[in-house]
């Protein structure tokens, strides 16, 4: 295939183009020379340690496959952590670029949301719901969709993340609804780790320009932060084959695509009490002429705000047992003008709004037993104080108009026992109380067993359910919809096996094995006898494949983590159909080579992504992605600057479109780059 | 653009990278003899040497040793490392500041509580020492080592604890 060839051709390439420079590495004030003697390495790291100021100790990072893979060989599942510096060494712009680099996972884009799809599951029309999305274990999920945002509509500011956790697998036993497929949890950077201020600069392709202020101090015991940025974009001018015609401008979108970006976030924290409230805002154009709007119309529009204010309070009591309590609101909308066009001619002036809010409260207690046992005990109770969707027709005067609300009450248990040194059981289960669906209980069973210090083998079974939306109960589309009450949640069981080796200080190997059977499937149908459409839990699927990734780290700074994955994905019927958008071979390449005395760092983040099929059967050719990026720290590490390009060899490619598309599939940008400078003081 | 950024990376000083687990550590103990305060009554004798003292099974492997090798602490006295087991108690009453290895955490409790008023820096790199009374631990929070300090445990102990090491530290509870 030729296209294989150049992948692998330009993957050599790339090697040793960045492995050339290193034998300037024997020369770097560190003294660190490639196979030098270990023990005298070892002393000269000792010694440098101790040339470093306090702040410089907290900030080095442990070097350490070896402790990944206990941090992370500990949880029942196959990990991934992606690290603050790996997002400054990838150029990654978004929660959805970092995500796409995590093995078995790819992004769709529809030029209007970014959607995930795992594990060869990626059903068009879906809005992420089958993923849950933290942010410091607070649930990003809106209330009327489940929808996560992963793009530049994600609520917080890449730049303060200080990891994202990813744990694929049904993650129901501890979190409820919509952990299905995977559990995304990002870690916010905290006050402490802020000291000053830091402003950055990024502006990029497209007319593209982003900025950010942040300030970490502590005054009189109180650690705060606060973080204000926005990014505004012009657009391109897009071509769409469908639109071809005379009467919608040939096709072209003009000075489409934009879009304008606010996010706000401030922490206090005081012993064990934090108080966080955050804020994003997007609002961004629509240009594929989506749900039957207006071609080339700047009025098509999405307005995307989420905001919430959090109260944690963590404590030990009576030095046995750790209490951990939450209470948060949660405030989302959308607000999205329409502008279809009328019969006689000319555009409506149409709207469609939905507003969330709800209240958690969250309690957890922790306790070790007897050095054996690690027991939590939790309770979550969420109160949907409003799920509203409207919709109001301008040439008619209609709205249309729901609004429920209710109390989802669940109660979880979970137990790590060390049934011997080498042997771990995991065990945990939930059930989920829902005001206007059946409930759902989900156990899970994780078995973590180290034959040998640096091997690890998990068994992991567990299942997982994602509870009716109140979109999908009662969908405002315009009169297009019949609601259903009699939905019940879909529900998936997942078998996985993971294999993780450690070969030697510097290599890390792992496999695992996975099988998905998902029943209920709720899919929209259309209601001959109404002559609407309407959800219902129709569909069901199954997905079975294999993952290998490999890892390395050496001369400390080099980094290699490259991951394939094989799933073989049905509709579970007798037929055995292929599911749209389920790419049957996935690669990831993430490398990271130190160039230039140790102080310039080049990150080379790159995904291939196999045959893929539209809603209309039609293939989607198969394509490599390559991102580059250039990123040196500068000024006794006060300067960051780094240079990114996207798409770097200009792959023409297209993801599969959605139910509300006119297009069968949407061309995604071509090469692309950003620009990003950070100070701190 | 890569002549600007050429320019940049010479004129920093600092290589970001990373570190042994146990360098680092290391790294942080010598800190500790640079920020903290000791009364005149930890010491025998002016001119006594300070004593960071292991107990249980080293896992520096030498690091500590030639971290401190040839250098001093705040207040001028060379700095000495010395292995102690946890069954010669008295041998504890020399050492400024006690780090307990992994391999002591069930007899944290006991090391703690002899040593709560006497002017010494216990420190180890187990979850929740410094919740269970011991004045710091370090400990492993994403990629990074960090510090938790038990302010209330070092002014039981008579040791003032610098505002620049409060700040880099997480104060516990």
């Amino acid at each position: 295939m030729k296209s294989g060839y150049t992948l692998a051709g330009l993957i050599a390439c790339l090697v040793i183009t960045f492995a050339l420079p290193s034998a300037a590495q024997t020369v770097g004030p560190d003294g660190d020379s490639a196979g030098g003697d270990s023990k005298s390495k070892s002393a000269q790291e000792a010694k440098k340690a101790t040339d470093l100021s306090l702040e410089e100790l907290a900030d080095v990072e442990v070097y350490s496959a070896s402790k990944h893979l206990q941090r992370t060989s500990e949880a029942p599942s196959s990990v991934t952590v992606i690290t603050r510096d790996e997002i400054q060494e990838y150029g990654y712009r978004t929660l959805a670029e970092i995500l796409n680099s995590v093995r078995g996972f790819y992004i769709t884009y529809d030029r209007n949301y970014y959607y995930l799809g795992v594990r060869g599951f990626g059903r068009l029309g879906d809005w992420n719901s089958r993923i849950l999305v933290m942010i410091d274990g607070h649930r990003i999920n809106n209330n009327v969709y489940d929808q996560a945002l992963l793009g530049y509509e994600f609520p917080l500011d890449v730049d303060l993340i200080e990891r994202v956790e990813v744990v694929p697998g049904p993650g129901s036993a501890l979190y409820g609804s919509n952990a299905f497929f995977a559990v995304i949890n990002v870690i916010t950077r905290k006050p402490a780790q802020m000291k000053g201020i830091e402003l950055s600069v990024e502006p990029g392709s497209y007319g593209t320009y982003g900025g950010r202020a942040t300030y970490g101090g502590n005054f009189k015991g109180v650690e705060m932060l606060f973080s204000g940025g926005a990014t505004n974009s012009a657009g391109q001018n897009l071509f769409f084959r469908e639109f071809d015609t005379p009467a919608n401008n040939n096709g072209v979108a003009v000075n489409a695509d934009g879009f304008d970006d606010v996010h706000a976030l401030a922490v206090f924290g005081y012993r064990g009490l934090t108080v966080e409230v955050l804020f994003g805002s997007r609002d961004k154009h629509i240009p594929t002429a989506a749900f039957g709007n207006e071609f080339n119309d700047p009025r098509f529009q999405a307005i995307d705000d989420q905001a919430y204010l959090n109260l944690t309070y963590q404590h030990v009591i009576a030095g046995k047992w750790q209490l951990f309590a939450r209470t948060s609101w949660d405030d989302t909308s959308l607000t999205a003008p329409q502008a279809p066009p009328l019969p006689g001619g000319g555009v409506a002036n149409d709207d469609f709004f939905v507003h969330g809010d709800w209240w958690t409260g969250e309690l957890r207690l922790s306790r070790n037993l007897a050095e054996k046992h690690t027991l939590t005990f939790g309770t979550e109770d969420r109160d949907n104080v409003r799920q509203k969707q409207q919709f109001y027709i301008a040439p008619t005067n209609t709205t249309f108009l729901s609004a429920p609300s209710g109390w989802i009450d669940a109660i979880y248990a979970q137990d790590e026992f060390a049934i011997t040194s080498k042997l771990t059981l995991n065990a945990g289960v939930r059930y989920d109380h829902y005001y206007d669906v059946k409930g759902s209980t989900n156990p899970r069973l994780g078995l973590i067993y180290h034959p040998w210090t640096r091997t690890s083998v998990k068994m992991l079974y567990g299942t997982a359910f994602r509870a009716p939306s109140p979109f999908e109960l009662s969908p405002v589309a315009g009169g297009t919809f019949e609601a259903n009450p009699n939905l019940v949640p879909e529900t998936v069981r997942t078998m996985e096996g993971v294999v993780e080796q450690q070969l030697g200080r510097r290599f890390q190997l792992s496999g695992d094995v996975f099988q998905n059977r998902i029943k209920n499937l709720i899919t929209s149908e259309f209601d001959s006898s109404a002559g609407l459409l309407v959800y219902r839990n129709a569909q069901m699927a199954n997905a079975t494949g294999v993952e290998a990734e490999f890892q390395a780290q050496w001369a400390r700074d080099w980094r290699v983590v490259t991951s394939f994955t094989y799933t073989d994905a049905d509709d579970g019927s007798p037929a055995d159909l292929k599911l749209p958008n389920s790419p049957r071979h996935m690669a990831k390449l993430n490398l990271i080579a130190p160039l230039a005395w140790h102080r310039l760092f080049a990150g080379l983040d790159a995904q291939y992504t196999g045959i893929r099929y539209t809603l209309t059967n039609q293939p989607l050719g198969s394509f490599p992605i390559f991102n580059l990026t250039l990123l040196t720290h500068a000024l006794g590490n006060r300067a960051d600057f780094s240079a990114s390009l996207y798409n770097a060899l200009n792959r023409q490619y297209s993801d599969p479109g959605r139910p509300e598309d006119a297009e069968g599939s949407i061309q995604q940008d071509g090469r692309n780059f950003r620009v990003k400078m950070t100070v701190r003081f | 653009m890569l002549i600007l950024l050429g320019l940049l990376t010479v004129a920093g000083h600092s290589a970001r990278g990373q570190m042994d687990e146990y360098s680092i550590k290391a790294g942080y103990l010598y800190n500790f003899s640079k920020y903290v305060t000791w009364p005149k009554e930890a010491f025998r004798a002016a001119d006594a040497p300070f004593l960071i003292c292991i107990v249980g099974r080293d896992p520096f492997e030498g690091r500590l040793d030639q971290a401190i090798a040839g250098k001093n602490s705040g207040d001028g006295r060379p700095l000495q490392v010395r292995r102690v087991s946890n069954l010669d108690r008295t041998a504890f009453h020399d050492c400024q500041e006690v780090f307990l290895s992994k391999s002591e955490r069930d007899h944290a409790a006991e090391i703690v509580e002899l040593l709560k008023e006497t002017p010494t820096f216990t420190v180890a790199d187990f979850e929740s020492f410094a919740e269970k009374g011991g004045i710091a631990d370090l400990r492993i929070d994403g990629a990074r080592v960090k510090v938790d300090l038990n302010i209330s445990a070092a002014n039981r102990a008579d040791l003032k604890i610098n505002a620049r090491l409060q700040q880099v530290a997480n104060l516990v509870p």
